[in-house]
């Protein structure tokens, strides 16, 4: 054994492609539940066309460069520790905190969106709707604290659940439907910048989440592997999922009622969302089925989230810059217990109450978070080009400055976009950054790069520590 | 006092913030009084002008004390931009034209609380050993 090897106390798992591939598919997709808003907005045929051609300038930058540094500096954290080695402490702490903080928020949306569903065929009083919500979020708090090879299976599950439905779906719309599936290409009257704008927004929203699992890194043996070829295994799946179910969506209607499509039908008799074009086409048994696959589906992003979040404030706080029982390991299970479980308390709290400010608060950190993951894709290109990367994004440097520009001017753009609520609530969430920092390391110091427990891949496959100067690696 | 630029730089950015806030307070007073009650007005203790100057004044303060202490005089400089952003949250109608008086001072401030991160970082260098935490695992 060598002290290189320790692991903060984290247990690695064997974690197979199939099960890496779900879990990435969980994180970025898990159904195509809020795509109804982008045919109405965008129309149907620039929502296939944007379905098709957002992930090569959006989310397979993301997905690559996930993969590339992920297979570099495979840890605890993911882009937390990412950010560290190309930025330093600063802007780690940064990065770090504008991701835990937009999926604090995120992962209790999705309690919430699971909640809204039940309530909408159950009469759930305040307290009853709190007590399931309560009874979803202690489930897989326990599941995520029993490891990942639990999380990874009722993740599975979840996603037969969300998936067979949308196959059948699929066959059911195909055959029975009769609307256009590319026309018209966009709502008559608008331009294509007015036709893409709300559009854009969600669906920049649907296809982000592809760094996430690199988080898990600490706790997957082979991490190096395993996460990219699941990344790369998954992106075109789920180009092709959102593809296909919104086609079929678009065909359920009959024409023209692809105005009148939503996510939120609650209030619009007219509305069409998966249920109901599900109710069309198969009847009041697929309607159920499709009911059940909107609960699993946000779950599902539930359950993905709480594993994902939980690392980053567990990984801050190794590093000496949060409070220090984030930073717990199960010694039975070996899994940061406490950021699980804090996560969790925070969800159960937020589901009690209205939370709309902080919602609008998330997208803006998201893509402060994304913005500083792109930028230290480049550094460490030029400060470690030596540095082995067993998955390396098969372009030049300066080509993959290019190609990351376009995402950062595309989350630039939508930073501008969202509406005056979504800049000013996002701004006092960005803001609360260096006031954090300020905060955590005059009272806790930080660790210096030297110290971090962490793993580099040396060219003989060995691990060593975060700051080590090995041959050809800079620390 | 600390010799560090990046200190000095802190510092100076925090008190063009705070500066820029008051300016802007007086701006608002002559020339803006459409986004909210000037300085006379009476019942009504948070204006528009009001804020800036108060927040202005907490920065300039901030903005100094960062010359001696970053982590207190950071925070002096970035809560007020905060709180100016928390007013222009809760007056909807008139977000946009606050948001945009606000800008200078938030982005200033914003600037003076990442310079005095890092002026707190050379202050007070990280430990040089990971924490215990007495959980490692080991393997052979």
């Amino acid at each position: 054994m060598t002290e290189l090897l320790r692991n903060q106390g984290l247990k690695r798992v064997r974690m197979r492609l199939f099960t890496a591939v779900i879990v990435v598919f969980t994180l970025t997709c898990s159904g195509s539940f809020g795509m109804e808003d982008v045919v109405s907005s965008s129309g149907p045929g620039l929502t296939l066309l944007m379905i098709v051609v957002l992930p090569f300038i959006w989310s397979v930058p993301m997905a690559f460069v996930a993969s590339e540094m992920g297979s570099m500096i495979p840890e605890a954290g993911g882009s937390y520790r990412w950010v560290r080695r190309a930025l330093g402490e600063y802007w780690s702490f940064q990065s770090g905190w504008w991701w835990t903080l937009s999926v604090f928020i995120d992962s209790a949306v999705y309690v919430a969106l699971a909640l809204g569903y039940i309530q909408s065929q159950l009469d759930l009083t305040n307290w009853q709707r709190w007590f399931v919500g309560v009874g979803i979020v202690a489930v897989f708090t326990f599941i995520n604290i029993r490891g990942l090879q639990l999380t990874g299976w009722s993740l599975t599950v979840i996603q037969i659940v969300v998936m067979v439905p949308f196959l059948i779906f699929t066959i059911v719309a195909f055959a029975k439907g009769t609307g256009a599936v590319f026309t018209p290409f966009m709502p008559k009257g608008q331009n294509l910048v007015q036709s893409m704008n709300l559009g854009l927004a969600v669906m920049m929203w649907m296809y982000a989440g592809w760094e996430s699992m690199s988080t898990l890194a600490g706790e997957i043996e082979n991490p190096q592997k395993v996460i990219p070829r699941a990344l790369m295994v998954a992106t075109p799946i789920v180009i092709v999922t959102y593809f296909i179910t919104v086609a079929a969506l678009i065909r359920a209607g009959h024409p023209g009622s692809w105005v009148n499509m939503m996510s939120d039908t609650s209030g619009s008799p007219n509305g069409v969302d998966y249920i109901v074009a599900a109710k069309i086409v198969g009847g009041a048994f697929l309607g159920w089925l499709m009911f059940a696959s909107a609960i699993a589906s946000n779950i599902g992003l539930y359950a993905g989230y709480l594993a994902s979040g939980a690392r980053p404030p567990f990984q801050i706080s190794r590093d000496r810059l949060l409070f220090r029982f984030f930073g717990k390991t199960s010694k039975r299970w070996g899994t940061p217990w406490v950021a699980i479980l804090i996560f969790g308390i925070v969800n159960c709290i937020l589901i009690s109450r209205s939370f709309t400010a902080l919602i609008v608060m998330d997208i803006f950190l998201l893509m402060f978070a994304y913005i500083l993951v792109f930028v230290s894709s480049i550094v460490l290109r030029i400060k470690e080009p030596d540095t082995p990367r067993p998955f390396r994004v098969p372009l030049p440097t300066w080509a993959l400055a290019i190609w990351v520009a376009i995402p950062i001017a595309i989350a630039v753009f939508a930073l501008f976009t969202n509406g005056s609520d979504y800049l000013v609530s996002g701004l006092i969430g960005v803001l609360s950054g260096p006031i954090a920092y300020l905060v955590f390391k005059y009272f806790y110091h930080g660790t210096t790069d030297r110290a971090l427990e962490g793993a580099t891949i040396t060219p003989e496959g060995e691990l060593t520590q975060f700051g080590a100067e090995i041959e050809g690696v800079q620390a | 006092m600390k010799n560090d630029a990046i200190h000095k730089y802190a510092a100076l950015v925090g008190v063009l913030a705070g500066i820029s806030a008051i300016a802007l307070a007086f701006y608002i007073h002559s020339a803006q009084p459409k986004l909210g009650p000037s300085w006379h007005i009476v019942g009504i203790l948070v204006t528009s002008p009001r804020l800036l100057a108060a927040m202005g004044v907490i920065m300039i303060i901030g903005g100094i004390l960062t010359l001696w202490s970053p982590a207190p005089g950071g925070l002096l400089v970035l809560v007020p931009a905060v709180i100016g952003l928390i007013y222009c949250y809760n007056h909807e109608w008139t977000r946009i034209p606050l948001l945009k008086i606000w800008a200078t001072p938030m982005l200033l401030g914003w600037l003076a609380g990442i310079l005095a991160g890092y002026a707190l970082a050379k202050d007070v260098p990280g430990y040089d050993e990971p924490p215990d935490y007495g959980d490692v695992l080991t393997e052979d």
